[in-house]
């Protein structure tokens, strides 16, 4: 599931929250190419696509253009209906020209700067990336009509933008942020410091990343807007608003009602202030074997696969899937990658997962709190390892998260998590976590979702303090623990070619109350696969054949497998979004002296300028829906109608 | 100079070459700053300790902090004792990656090779003694077809036309079978096909104006006005002749194309070779993998112009062994 931060256009490249954390030293560049491609399962999806068009009206305001101000309401939906066109985007730019100290303005529909020239700024898209280019020449093309803006389109390398435009050296420093001083403390390359402090080329705008809007657990969304000097924030945006009162309301909130509050003004006044330009989220689109039964258009997609089946729900066939690349490790404690998780997910669950409602659905154990703070997490009771580790009970995790989570030597992939959790166990299948400060959306940042490992394995490596030797240890690696506690079995990982599994015929799940029928006789596969096919075009030309049951179909050749009879294609929602990052540090703007970028009326008209029902007829062929604010329309966070 | 002794000179010299560019890798990998202390490094700067501390155990840790010809000494013995550290991008050790890798070029590259080797001067010397008809013609159009279509985009071509229309071989190769079975030429006969074709052209073209040479030479005449049957004249007295200045470019060019287009055709077909791993261990930085590939280049290499230096003599007995 979604745990990531950044996403280069048309959901191909996604980085890793780790791989990211890790991008704040020298692996940058190496975390940029490390980028995964949504297969197999479309693990990410979302209910959302209803084919909304922007036909919601523009907030029932309708006092629009006339005089000298916009009328924009609580929640302004740039670039459709009312808020589209030259009119409004003028009328915008204008308010923007008298708050500027230099004397911009119009001549004639031409933009100009205080010499009296055009204005003219570059936008850059992902090269070699139609999709992006596409849309980087349709906001050229809408500004120049409706803004009067020469815009010049320029194609970059992901990573060399990245390395050369999107971050900087981390240097720190302090500004006056709405009258206040605000120290940048722990400058990241992702927020070097103020504006004044930059990357080492200039820029204006940018198409090349999307970003994640953490639909499940907003409050994530703190790393890109608490404030001035957030964790994540290269374009150099300063809320109007008191973005950092709002997060703190968020995490003190004690019910799901103020938590709703909070989130709710947060996300009306970042679509009036529009950070980044907010385009569109655009689908992942999955082909499926049409006598696959299962797959849903959810963000949740996925969540149920041992009630998936061929036809009739009996146990037959093989699930067989494609990659794009290896995996470099299956050993649970170490992996990040999203691929090599659906790996070792036929084999091994986790503690819990989110149902197609998005909500808590226990796997391995349930969790339950009365304030966010103290959470009880309670062991299921039919839980067992191979031989010879017998039982899961809570000792296991609870040894887990103490001895190798928050350990100092081990480094595991979820040790980032545990911190400042203190974790004490209960009863034989009970434990209890306590929080720093409460969060009652804990399950939904991931954190604590672990994988089940018996104690015994691990702990000669915890008396050597061995990691070289935890992260080589054969039974981890080729997961001969996992008892019954996957669907499958794995029953070789050849390094070149990918993994094959048998059905697991003891598999726990079976044996539980909840969830769909079908579980009782889960998992509906005798085999199932995943190999590692590089090459799109082979991948594609096996999920023809019916070689593969999935396979991710490029945007471009949606319409061709949308009609063959021998595909099924699904669109999922992806919880990242297609914006324009407008450069609002002091290499932005190479327009003129100032920069326009930074006042919120200026972002405005270009959001009002850009109409997204043609760019999402025009570009992206219908799959997509228009991005208001930093949240998709389907989260339950997303501001309401009225 | 005796055979013998010609064979013990040619294997120690090729003992001495591995060496040094052995040598010459160390120097470079050590002359690389290390990735795995640098990530050392970040870790302990994420979580708030010392960055300069954890390198330098991390350094410790991997003997990093000896003087370089102890390291150099070390090196030495685990590259010969075959101790190639683990990979990290694989999660296994590098010789069993570089092993499995080579388990699946070998399928395909042997019969590729021997193919090659055979076919080629076949067609050059058909064409040779056919020349300027429209049997030569044909020939040479059907090498240098394909020599001039690149192999992954031909690869790809084949794939759709039997692998996706005609589905007679599978998309995604099957590891499963074993090596000799009918299924395995199966899905092997395309990716060979497509190597065979892109390596025939040169080999053909050589041998064809080589043995354009020898079929109007003295000897020739003499043998056809004994009355030596074409077949005979062919086989015996121009192909022997012809392979002598080829198998001088076999090898190294068979050991060029090994890593280049084998690559693109593994990719393209999902043979898990060692182009591939190779490649991957490239793109992730993992070094342990790079330096076991590199190494295992080498060796091929070096074994290969020895066997190149070999099957010299015994083809061309005229060739001595003190002029070199």
């Amino acid at each position: 599931m979604s745990r990531r931060h950044t996403d280069e256009t048309e959901g191909g490249r996604h980085i890793g929250r780790r791989q990211w954390l890790s991008a704040l030293g020298i692996a940058g560049v190496a975390t940029l190419a490390g980028c995964s491609e949504q297969g197999g399962d479309g693990g990410d999806g979302s209910d959302g696509s209803d084919g909304s068009d922007g036909t919601d009206g523009g907030d029932g305001d309708d006092g629009g253009d006339g005089g000298d101000g916009v009328e924009l309401g609580d929640f302004p939906k740039f670039g459709v209906d009312d808020l589209y066109g030259p009119e409004v985007a003028r009328n915008l730019a204008q308010q923007a020209f008298e708050q500027s100290e230099y004397e911009y303005g119009f001549d004639g529909d031409t933009m100009v700067n205080p010499d009296g020239d055009q204005v003219e700024i570059n936008i850059y898209h992902s090269a070699g990336q139609e999709t992006s280019q596409l849309t980087a020449e349709f906001i050229a093309q809408e500004l120049g009509e409706n803004l009067g803006i020469n815009v010049v389109v320029e194609a970059i390398d992901g990573t060399r933008f990245n390395n050369e435009y999107w971050t900087g050296e981390p240097q720190g420093g302090t500004d006056t942020v709405n009258g206040e001083e605000v120290e940048w403390e722990s400058p990241t390359p992702q927020n070097p410091g103020p504006r004044s402090v930059t990357s080492n080329e200039p820029w204006d705008m940018s198409v090349v990343f999307g970003l994640n809007t953490y639909p499940l657990n907003p409050l994530t969304n703190e790393v890109f807007f608490d404030g001035a000097n957030p964790f994540y924030n290269p374009v150099g945006y300063y809320p109007q608003f008191d973005a950092q009162a709002l997060f703190e309301e968020a995490r003190q909130a004690s019910s799901r009602e103020e938590l709703q509050q909070a989130f709710v003004e947060i996300f009306e006044n970042l679509a009036r202030e529009q950070p980044y330009i907010t385009l569109l989220f655009s689908d992942d689109l999955v082909g499926y074997n049409p006598d696959l039964e299962g797959p849903i258009e959810n963000f949740s997609n996925g969540w149920d696969l041992p009630a998936w089946h061929f036809n009739d729900p009996s146990v037959s066939g093989s699930y067989d899937t494609v990659t794009s690349a290896g995996f470099t490790t299956l050993n649970p404690l170490y992996n990040t990658e999203n691929g090599a998780g659906n790996a070792i997910a036929r084999a091994l669950d986790q503690g819990y997962t989110f149902d197609e409602n998005q909500e808590y659905f226990p796997l391995l154990y349930d969790m339950s709190t009365e304030d966010g703070e103290v959470w009880t997490f309670e062991v299921r009771e039919n839980l067992q390892f191979s031989e010879p580790y017998g039982q899961v009970t809570a000792e296991d995790f609870v040894y887990l998260i103490q001895e190798l989570h928050q350990s100092d030597w081990a480094n595991t992939a979820a040790s980032s998590s545990w911190d400042g959790v203190e974790v004490e166990q209960t009863g034989e299948f009970e434990f209890e976590a306590t929080l720093e400060s409460p969060n009652l959306l804990w399950p939904q940042t991931y954190d604590p979702l672990l994988y089940p490992i018996p104690r015994g394995l691990v702990e000669p490596y915890v008396e050597e303090e061995d990691v070289e030797g935890l992260e080589q240890n054969e039974e981890l690696l080729e997961l001969q623990f996992t008892g019954n506690l996957g669907p499958f079995t794995l029953d070789e990982w050849n390094r070149g070619s990918g993994t094959e599994y048998t059905r697991n015929d003891e598999y726990y799940l079976r044996d539980i109350d909840e969830g769909p029928d079908l579980f009782s006789e889960g998992p509906l596969f005798e085999e199932a696969k995943i190999s590692v096919v590089e090459e799109q075009a082979s991948r594609l030309g096996a999920l023809e054949t019916g070689e593969a049951d999935s396979a991710a179909i490029p945007p471009e050749q949606y319409e061709s497998y949308d009609e063959d009879e021998n595909v099924t294609v699904r669109q999922v929602p992806t919880p990242y979004n297609t914006i324009i990052s407008v450069n609002q540090r002091e290499n932005g703007w190479n327009a003129g002296p100032g920069n326009l970028f930074q006042l919120v009326p200026f972002r405005q008209a270009l959001a009002s300028a850009i109409s997204k029902d043609s760019l999402i007829e025009g570009v992206y062929r219908g799959l997509a829906e228009p991005h208001f604010t930093w949240q998709p329309r389907w989260s339950e966070f997303y501001p309401g109608e009225e | 100079m005796g055979f013998g002794r010609y064979v013990t000179a040619r294997v120690l010299w090729a003992g001495v070459v591995s060496l040094i560019i052995t040598t010459i890798t160390f120097l470079l990998v050590s002359a690389a700053p290390n990735p795995s202390v640098q990530e050392a490094a970040t870790q302990a700067a994420l979580q708030g300790g010392d960055p300069a501390e954890a390198a330098e155990r991390a350094r410790e840790l991997r003997g990093l902090d000896q003087p370089l010809y102890v390291r150099y000494m070390d090196f030495i013995e685990s590259v010969y004792t075959f101790d190639w550290g683990w990979s990290r991008s694989r999660s296994q050790p590098v010789t069993e990656a570089l092993g499995q890798g080579l388990y699946y070029t070998a399928q395909y590259s042997v019969p590729w090779t021997v193919l090659t080797v055979l076919i080629g001067p076949l067609v050059g010397v058909y064409s040779a003694a056919n020349m300027y008809s429209w049997k030569d013609h044909a020939a040479t159009g059907f090498a240098f077809f394909g020599y001039a279509i690149p192999n992954f985009f031909f690869g790809i071509i084949l794939l759709l036309i039997f692998g996706v229309w005609l589905e007679v071989i599978p998309v995604v190769y099957n590891t499963d079978v074993a090596v000799f079975s009918v299924q395995n030429a199966v899905q092997l006969s395309i990716p060979v096909f497509v190597l065979v074709t892109g390596s025939i052209g040169a080999v053909m073209r050589v041998s064809r104006n080589e043995s354009a040479e020898f079929q109007n030479a003295e000897f020739m005449k003499t043998a056809k006005a004994k009355g030596v049957s074409p077949l005979r004249a062919y086989a015996y007295h121009v192909m022997r002749p012809t392979l002598v200045p080829l198998s001088t470019t076999l090898v190294g060019q068979l050991l060029a194309l090994f890593l280049g287009s084998s690559l693109l055709v593994e990719v393209v077909f999902g043979i898990p070779g060692i182009g591939r791993v190779t490649y991957n261990a490239l793109i992730a930085q993992d070094t342990n993998l790079l330096l076991g590939s590199t190494l295992a280049f080498t060796f091929i290499a070096v074994i290969g112009n020895l066997l190149e230096d070999l099957v010299f003599t015994v083809l061309d007995p005229r060739i001595s062994y003190d002029d070199r």
